[in-house]
């Protein structure tokens, strides 16, 4: 099969048994930015229907998912089992759920960092220590799949929208002034921040400026009392209270090692210091010489009361994360994007 | 007819509800029954399999009591594990329940409020109809009123005083015996006020611990010049709180009524700084210890809710009303005074370095006008003072900004106002600029900046105009004419009372070529009299003493 046409690609979309795209869910929104970057060189068939994005619900009349007759370039799909078997192809899922029937199946498998690529490709290989972790998503071993490629996440333009900063002022003022650490996002075992936790309670022993602000769903944990619960916030005033925080944490088990993050990215865009532990995919995002990694709660002690006291190494920070910036930008996601679905379908 | 459907819809969820619980009930039990027939049905054939094999009965007896133990143990788990499922269903169907009894109770209360609100139009008691349209106005929006007793209502709303008529409410409480009453919330204050004599407030040291507290985000607007200019006062330690969270906190939390952080934050502060005095503050107010000094600032919407009567008046050190004609307002039904509350009028801060920025060439024929989108900004207002100056000239344009109405009791008020303003769109003599936080820029292309509304307390987009070096042109509202006008909120602008007037004041200023005199003139003394570091520096002091 050969990818030069000199007309766009046509690509088969599909994710569950979603009819249309109007749910607000996570996996919904970055599917939507995937075919946001998809349709830079190709065009886009959500469940047979092009997508329009000018129009309301991307012009998409909710239908059952199913495939139509007329063949495309590529299918991508996400968790849609009963497509694959009909599926004419070339195939690509996305690399969860794992299921080592479909992974036979299927000519490639999508991932969104480079270090899950390095990991599907010696899975069975892996070091002891990733052995001994009861990873959610594989077993101890898989089936190695065909092709993986990379469909990089990238920052939604408008996160760097520059703006006059007031609506971030007043989500400052709500978060309470000081020194103000936020965790945003889903909060549940897998991804509690225990060790920044206890760091920051201990900072506050001598200095009650600091404070510690959760915005997202819980689940199935306890929070302290001395730690603010904020009400979440819609979408597009989350550019504003990313921006309204002196520091961000983010928290993860060992899938850190190979699963993007979308809020490391929107940080990044902000120019805010994020502490994050070194996780391969995190090193992937922050580069290795990035000074917020830290493994334990002394480390992450040391670098929030550096991050609070030297105003010179915040700025710093802010400095290393702009300039990393553009190359998470959705223009350059998009090229790497492009590069990647010709490689792959040059080769099935 | 109406209340009796929704009576009866009431009636029915209520059944509904109470049907499925003793259904569940049933269904348990029967459930269960069945299970433990099985288990004893299972143990009585275990005893003819061990008969068979030829144990004695003695033997048998002697293994029971381990399998009866391992009977018991099934019998619990199963029952622990029915008891879970159970929870969940009793839990999805509570939420349910009651997101359908809310919805019911909701369209309940609407059509209560809209049929005491049409009783009160026909009796001919404007008060209070007046304050159930705000109450209608800020529970349901989108509630479809008959506009001509809108207008009714809120021609007394604005002219009159509803805190009157939440008074005499309160009072009738009090013989009543209802609560909240007039006669425990004066009590209580009176106590309030005294105890606030006995505690020593003021620690004898320089460093003040500062708590200003808002609710959401966006309500911290005022505050936010101030907390910048108060962040560089080196005897004042500020921290901030966001009572919304607390009110209504998104999660349970166990053994308090607030989180430990917010207590900490107020057992810190010497002094707290309430802003906006409505229910949600006077809630958090009462949670405060006398020993904190409290300082409350009321802005003008509070007014029009009966909340600037319930609050401790006793426990506040001192109010701040945005402007004088709202601080009368006030005082005409309760006097803080009267509890040891000081009272003092003090206008927002804000900073004028931002709006000082070249005006482009040629506004001096247009008029501006800030957040078009609610009735109260009276817009017509704007297009009659356009259509009268048309008639000397027609280079004359007015530039509206704002959000699109969206309120439904307006919609009758907007669509005659709109079929009006198209044909001056057509002409381009009326813009309308879609909402900017940018409103610097958007003032650098108006001349003149109008307040045509019924009710503001300091209309700060006209006091930001102003700051620009617009001149303006302000309606004598009517909410503040009784009350001792706007005038001294303008001393230096053009106050007028109908549209020809401010014609004609307007034309004549062009034709003389003035306009840009008179907007210097008005823009130097208002920095004179309300810059910031003067602003600040009485603030500070209340702060401090």
């Amino acid at each position: 099969m050969s990818a030069h046409k000199a007309e766009r690609l046509k690509i088969f979309t599909a994710l569950g048994e979603q009819k249309d795209l109007s749910a607000s869910r996570g996996d919904v929104l970055n599917e939507i930015e995937t075919y946001r970057k998809l349709s830079s060189f190709a065009d886009v068939y959500y469940n047979g229907q092009l997508l329009q994005w000018e129009e309301q619900g991307f012009g998409i009349v909710p239908q059952e998912v199913e495939l139509p007759d007329e063949a495309f370039d590529l299918y991508y799909c996400r968790n849609a089992p009963k497509l694959y078997q009909e599926c004419k192809g070339p195939l690509l899922i996305m690399a969860y759920p794992y299921d080592p029937d479909i992974w036979e199946m299927v000519d490639g498998v999508v991932v969104t960092t480079y270090a899950w690529k390095n990991l599907l490709d010696n899975y069975n290989e892996r070091s002891n220590k990733l052995k001994l972790y009861d990873d959610p998503w594989y077993p101890d071993s898989i089936f190695k799949p065909r092709h993986i490629t990379v469909f990089g996440q990238s920052i939604t333009p408008k996160f760097t929208v520059q703006d006059n900063g007031k609506i971030s002022k007043l989500y400052r003022a709500a978060f309470g002034e000081g020194f103000s650490v936020g965790y945003l996002g889903r909060i549940d075992p897998t991804c509690y921040p225990h060790q920044v936790i206890a760091a920051i309670k201990e900072i506050r022993k001598v200095d009650n400026r600091i404070s510690l602000t959760f915005m997202g769903h819980i689940r199935e944990v306890v929070i302290p009392g001395w730690i603010q619960i904020y009400a979440r916030q819609t979408l597009e005033m989350m550019p504003h209270v990313v921006s309204a925080f002196d520091c961000l944490i983010y928290d993860q088990d060992l899938t850190g090692d190979y699963l993007g993050s979308v809020k490391c990215l929107e940080a990044m865009a902000r120019g805010v210091p994020i502490l994050v532990r070194p996780y391969e995919a995190r090193i992937e995002q922050f580069g290795e010489d990035y000074p917020l990694y830290y493994q334990n709660e002394q480390e992450a002690e040391y670098l929030l009361v550096k991050l609070k006291d030297d105003r010179n190494f915040r700025s710093s920070i802010r400095e290393y994360l702009l300039e990393r910036r553009p190359y998470y930008s959705r223009e350059n996601a998009e090229l790497r994007l492009q590069v990647e679905v010709l490689e792959f379908l040059n080769i099935v | 007819m109406k209340h009796i459907a929704l009576f009866v819809r009431l009636v029915a969820t209520k059944i509904w509800l109470l049907q499925k619980r003793l259904f569940r009930v049933l269904w348990l039990g029967w459930y269960v029954a069945i299970k433990l027939f099985r288990k004893i049905g299972k143990g009585f054939r275990r005893f003819v399999e061990l008969r068979n094999q030829g144990l004695s009965f003695r033997k048998i007896i002697l293994l029971a009591p381990a399998s009866t133990k391992k009977l018991f143990s099934l019998a619990r788990n199963e029952f622990n594990r029915l008891k879970k499922q159970a929870k969940g269903h009793r839990l999805r169907d509570k939420k349910g329940a009651r997101n359908r009894v809310e919805l019911v109770n909701r369209t309940y209360a609407f059509e209560h409020l809209k049929s005491e609100f049409n009783e009160a139009i026909a009796t001919g008691d404007t008060g209070l109809a007046s304050s159930l349209l705000v109450k209608i106005e800020a529970q349901y929006p989108q509630a479809d009123l008959n506009p001509q007793s809108v207008a009714i209502a809120r021609e007394r709303l604005v002219e009159g005083n509803v805190l009157n008529d939440h008074l005499r409410e309160l009072m009738q409480n009090s013989i009543s015996g209802l609560h909240p009453n007039w006669d425990e919330i004066v009590k209580r204050n009176i106590r309030s006020a005294k105890l606030k004599r006995i505690v020593k407030k003021n620690p004898r040291r320089k460093q003040r611990n500062l708590l200003m507290v808002s609710h959401k985000h966006n309500s911290f607007m005022f505050l936010l010049p101030i907390i910048e200019r108060l962040e560089m006062e080196s005897n004042i330690s500020l921290r901030t709180l966001d009572i919304s969270v607390l009110h209504n906190p998104p999660v349970e939390r166990e053994n308090s009524e607030i989180p430990s952080y917010a207590d900490e934050l107020i057992d810190w502060a010497d002094v707290i700084f309430v802003e906006w005095a409505h229910d949600i503050s006077s809630w958090f107010i009462d949670l405060v210890p006398s020993k904190k000094k409290i300082i409350l600032r009321l802005h003008s919407y509070e007014l029009l809710r009966p909340w600037p009567l319930l609050f401790n008046w006793g426990k506040i050190d001192h109010l701040i009303c945005v402007s004088d004609h709202n601080l009368n307002r006030l005082q005409e039904v309760v006097q803080p005074e009267k509890f040891n509350c000081q009272t003092r009028v003090l206008p927002n801060v804000f900073e004028f370095s931002d709006y000082k920025k070249p005006k482009k060439q040629g506004v001096e024929r247009t008029l501006g006008l800030v957040g078009y989108g609610s009735q109260n900004k009276r817009a017509d207002l704007a297009l009659d003072l356009l259509e009268h100056l048309l008639q000397f000239d027609n280079r004359w344009k007015l530039k509206l900004i704002g959000s699109p109405p969206t309120v439904s009791i307006e919609e009758d008020y907007f669509q005659k106002f709109f079929d009006r303003a198209a044909p001056h769109l057509e002409r381009e003599t009326m813009l309308i600029d879609p909402w900017s936080p940018d409103l610097p820029s958007w003032f650098q292309s108006v001349g003149i900046i109008l307040s045509c509304s019924d009710r503001e307390g300091t209309h700060e987009s006209c006091r930001e105009g102003i700051a620009s070096g617009c001149v303006a042109a302000i309606r004598r509202w009517p909410w503040a004419m009784d009350y001792g006008g706007n005038d001294s909120l303008f001393p230096d602008s053009f106050i007028w009372d109908t549209t020809a007037e401010a014609a004609e004041y307007l034309q004549d200023l062009v034709s003389r070529l003035a306009l840009p005199d008179q907007g210097r003139n008005e823009q130097e003394k208002f920095f004179q009299r309300e810059s910031p570091e003067k602003l600040m520096a009485e603030l500070v002091e209340m702060i401090t003493s």
